[in-house]
């Protein structure tokens, strides 16, 4: 056998087995190009997950009619600067190399304009073969049609997955390429259905929010972070908020996603002893060094790079993301400590009042409380306002108003005129949640323990016991579900039901069920009996949503909790009931020995505690 | 405009007229009644909410033609607190409206008579006359299973409609997805080419407070968009709900082959005593149904369990089935006879309930999985 030189077009097929994989791939290289043409808008339209036709149409400089032939050329490229530096390079493509591969397995319409020119032209390709050309209308920018992907390889196309998981990874591809564009405009639409359509100019966290979830937002905390000529910038979740896949991890270097794993693993240092071993951080980062300080050409499409220092790019990111978590721990918990103290204080002064009758005295006290406890909540946790308790908005309940609560209530006098017999005094030591002491606000238990005063929302904390002793009749396979008299269908995106019909069993334990219902939608056949005759639409949909956006089975446990909750909170004590000692203490034996109790469904607490030492301090005797 | 009228007639017009006004209102003028004094005798009382109208007539003195409209509520008020039997003189001028009756003076502010929406009860193509206990039968026996879920507004009212086979029947249907009811009577003449139309939850609900009083047939006139009720002394006129009502035909089983007879008084009193322990949101009975038959049984994981037997006509095999029990409650509250037919298939299936193959009215229900 004698050595000869490869036909072109086998070049260019070899070649394109590296560069185009899959439809993704492809797409990739194609919205590439059309950033690095200057697009300020980019619709994407896929058929049958980029199987059946890819086509991107860009509104950038497009391709001079006379170097359209040389774009479809191997090693062609117009990215270069002239010194052929590639480390200056700051565009995308570089290689010249994507048009080509694609044009050889499969058929490629190149359509493009500049602004110079008064009319378009087009060449079509078919499999490496120049099939035709000719003027073609069309306005400034270049459009590109893909289709029959692979048919001349059939080995390859075999290789493919379902439409559905070539969609998943397209979908995939252009979310990454949009969070690192804000200032570019994209749409994608799959079968004829509009995936998302993000407008020109956004910021980079509304873009990355848009993107990944709109809870992030909330959930997050931005990152800005420069170390010599290293920039780091981005949006990391709060320990908080965290999935079981670190599938949404997105980085980025000098504006291209990569999947490197020297970041991926300084990401993991970052969370190491935040997060729990199984549990990863949901973020976008993007680090842009100088192009001599990184060797993107490591593979054309993988996306892996080198970097000149990877020490440095490791402490970069470590330290970017561990100061910035720091500082939002900071400021979530601590000042509100040192704010709750302050009101605490202020609290004493104003319950220094001189009253007549010792039973007007411990209204006053409980008044002066009634504000001050809501505010330690609030300070601790600004969305705590619950629709019963009695709020700040009542700043100062009349006299009359209490007198008719007391003469209601079968209580001890409140507060510090509780009588302790020294047996209970004895008995308290047994009970970390400590004696009731009596309640203030009829919303709040205080008790005293052995180490201090304990004090307890009632209503968080006896949603909380509902819950669980609901997920406990839900565990004993105690689950009603309520047929449909007409099935509902829901409709909604492939993905959305694909995840959707992923869960279907899990759903069904939970009364829920449902049957996929061809592509696009689910038929509903029976719900929960506990949420009655609910908007079953919505329902589906808002499930879908956080399927989507949290981890799956994070999210059934958190959605399952959901709907118990739901349930729980119309079951429980309300803020505002007067309780006697005798309900009160029941109340905090069983949060004693029910697991979770220490947070409410919302994840607040449901009881804070006050030691000696703090109550020392407040006195100012330590 | 003066006019005197007595007080139990205006009292129970303005209780009707009242109860269409939306208590919150944005829109000033829908808060007021319009009253129209006309020189024969009669005066008009109309209220609207944009979507029902209602306008009663009643016998007065009038001294002087004319119009106005001041608050509905603040009216009936006024005339529920004047002393019965008193006589009360309306009298409007310069936007303001007197009213008299023995030694209590009210002056209210009106407003201007123009400005009041009036939907126009003409021009619809479909007359015909329904007997007062027909549409009586029709509100009674479906109103409860009307949808409240306002995401699927086409299920918020009593779906009407004739069969277009020419058996000359008119079907009236609610559900709420989970429960239907439907009732059957003959179609009057006149009404065979109607169109379909969902009668909204309010009309219903002011129609039939109106019903009680009413002659022996009601006029029916309407079109795709709306529906005008006449009768006699009030005229109620509702704009229909622009919706698809699903093809509920297609969920009334027709195969069930295991017939439970039961007395339906007898069931629902143990229905309602075993639920007493069931949590409040579920509401989970379980019925095991054997030959000769029926244990009711709850369990709540809160509460504990409760069971009761039930005795039944029965003779398929045994089967375990659970309903809601307010659904159930429901419906057996709606059979007449001392016999229930409760028709069954499996578990999981449609179940229906009726008097008997003879009654206007059938039920469906859906159960649950306990
Ligand atoms: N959407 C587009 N708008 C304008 N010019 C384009 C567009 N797509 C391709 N081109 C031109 O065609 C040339 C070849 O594109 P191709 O993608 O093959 O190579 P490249 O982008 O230079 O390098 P790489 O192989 O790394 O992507 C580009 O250099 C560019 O000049
Ligand atoms: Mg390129």
């Amino acid at each position: 056998m004698s050595i000869r030189r490869l036909p072109e077009d086998v070049i260019n097929r070899i070649a394109a087995g590296e560069v185009v994989e899959r439809p993704a791939s492809a797409l990739k290289e194609l919205v590439e190009n059309a950033i690095d043409a200057q697009s300020t808008r980019i619709a994407i339209r896929l058929i049958k997950g980029g199987l059946d036709g890819i086509e991107v149409i860009d509104n950038g400089i497009g391709i001079p009619m006379d170097e359209m032939r040389l774009a479809l050329e191997r090693h062609a490229t117009s990215k270069l600067p002239e010194n052929d530096a590639i480390e200056a390079v700051t565009t995308l493509g570089f290689r010249g190399e994507a048009l080509p591969s694609i044009a050889s397995v499969a058929r490629l319409t190149l359509e493009s304009r500049t602004s110079k020119s008064d009319s378009g032209w087009q060449i079509i390709v078919d499999n490496g073969q120049f099939e035709k050309e000719g003027i073609a209308a069309l306005p400034k920018g270049t459009k590109i049609k893909v289709d029959s992907l692979f048919s001349r390889i059939p080995a390859r196309r075999k290789f493919m997955r379902s439409a559905k998981s070539e969609y998943m990874a397209c979908h995939d591809i252009v979310r990454r390429l949009a969070m690192t564009r804000p200032d570019i405009g994209f749409s994608l639409e799959h079968d004829g259905r509009r995936v998302f359509s993000l407008n020109a100019g956004e910021t980079r966290q509304r873009r990355v929010a848009a993107l990944i979830d709109r809870t992030l937002k909330d959930n997050s905390v931005p990152i800005e972070y420069q170390r010599d000529q290293m920039y780091l910038e981005g949006v990391a979740s709060l320990p908080t908020f965290h999935r079981g896949l670190a599938d949404h991890q997105y980085l980025f270097v000098n504006g291209r996603p990569v999947k490197d794993r020297l970041l991926i693993g300084s990401v993991r240092a970052a969370y190491h002893d935040l997060l729990a071993k199984d549990r990863h951080p949901v973020l976008a980062l993007f680090l842009t060094l100088p192009g001599s300080d990184v060797d993107i050409n490591v593979h054309p499409a993988k996306g892996e790079v080198r970097f000149r220092d990877a020490n440095a790019v490791r402490s970069l990111i470590v330290g970017a993301l561990r100061e910035s978590l720091d500082l939002s721990g900071f400021r979530s918990a601590q000042p509100a400590d040192v704010q709750a103290m302050g009101k605490w204080q202020k609290s004493s002064e104003a319950s220094i009042e001189t009253t007549s009758s010792p039973k007007e005295d411990a209204l006053h006290e409980s008044k002066s409380s009634v504000s001050d406890s809501s505010l330690l909540f609030k300070a601790k946790s600004p969305d705590a306002v619950r629709p019963h308790s009695f709020s700040a908005k009542r700043p100062s309940p009349s006299t009359s108003d209490l007198w008719s609560a007391a003469a209601q209530s079968s209580l001890p006098p409140m507060g510090r005129n509780t009588t302790t017999s020294p047996s209970e005094t004895s008995e308290q030591t047994d009970f970390p949640l400590g004696l009731a002491r009596g309640q203030i606000a009829a919303t709040y238990i205080v008790a005293e323990s052995r180490d201090g005063l304990v004090i307890v929302d009632q209503h968080a904390a006896h949603e909380r016991l509902v819950m669980e002793r609901m997920r406990r009749a839900l565990e004993n396979g105690q689950v009603t579900s309520q047929r449909l008299l007409m099935p509902e269908v829901v409709e909604m995106d492939e993905v959305s039901c694909d995840l959707f019909e992923q869960r279907q069993d899990e759903f069904a334990a939970l009364g829920l069920e449902t049957e996929r219902f061809g592509h696009e939608a689910i038929l509903v056949r029976a719900t929960p009996a506990m949420l009655g005759n609910c908007a079953v639409k919505a329902m589906i949909k808002d499930l879908a949503g956080e399927i989507t956006a949290y981890d799956q089975s994070l999210l059934l446990k958190e959605k399952f909790d959901h709907i118990v909750a739901t349930m729980a909170c119309h079951g429980s004590v309300r803020a505002g009931r007067l309780l006697s000692v005798a309900e009160m203490n029941a109340l905090l034996r069983e949060m004693e020995i029910t697991p979770h109790s220490g947070q409410c469904n919302h994840g607040r607490p449901t009881w804070v505690k006050l030691g000696h030492k703090d109550i020392e301090k407040l006195f100012g005797r330590s | 405009m003066k006019a005197t009228i007595e007080r139990a007639t205006l009292l129970k017009s303005l209780s009707h007229v009242q109860s269409v006004v939306e208590r919150r209102n944005t829109i000033p003028i829908l808060s007021n009644v319009l009253i129209e004094a006309a020189s024969n005798g009669c005066v008009k009382l109309m209220a609207t909410d944009l979507d029902l109208q209602v306008v009663e007539t009643l016998s007065a003195e009038v001294d002087t033609p004319g119009e106005t409209t001041v608050s509905a509520h603040m009216l009936f008020e006024i005339v529920r607190k004047l002393p019965d039997g008193s006589q009360i003189q309306l009298s409007a001028a310069d936007g303001k409206m007197l009213i008299v009756a023995g030694r209590s003076r009210f002056s209210l502010s009106t407003l201007p008579r123009d400005d009041f929406p009036v939907i126009n009860e003409s021009e619809l193509p479909t007359h015909f006359a329904l007997p007062t206990e027909s549409l009586k039968q029709i509100i009674d026996k479906t109103r409860f299973a009307i949808s409240v879920d306002e995401t699927r507004y086409y299920l918020n009212g009593i779906f009407l409609h004739v069969l277009k086979n020419g058996e000359g029947v008119m079907k009236a249907a609610a559900t709420d997805g989970h429960r239907l009811a439907c009732v059957t009577v003959s179609c009057p003449a006149g009404a065979e080419d109607m169109p379909d139309v969902i009668i909204p939850r309010k009309c219903v609900v002011e129609l039939r407070k109106l019903l009680d009083e009413c002659e022996e047939e009601i006029k029916i006139s309407l079109s795709a968009s709306k529906i005008c009720f006449d009768l006699g002394h009030a005229i109620l006129t509702s704009k229909l709900i622009d919706g698809t009502f699903p093809d509920y035909t297609r969920v009334i089983p027709t195969a069930n082959d295991k017939l439970l007879k039961v007395n339906p008084k007898a069931l629902m009193q143990g229905v309602d005593r075993v639920a007493t322990i069931a949590s409040e949101k579920t509401r989970a009975v379980k019925m095991t149904i054997e030959p000769g038959k029926i244990s009711l049984s709850v369990t709540s994981p809160e509460n504990g369990m409760a069971t009761e037997e039930v005795p039944g006509e029965y003779d398929a095999d045994h089967l375990d089935i659970g309903f809601n029990a307010r659904y159930l409650l429901d419906i057996l509250g709606q059979i007449e006879n001392d016999v229930a037919e409760i028709h069954l298939a499996e578990s999981a299936a449609p179940t229906l309930i009726r008097d008997s193959d003879q009654s206007a009215a059938l039920y469906v229900l859906m159960p649950m999985r306990v």
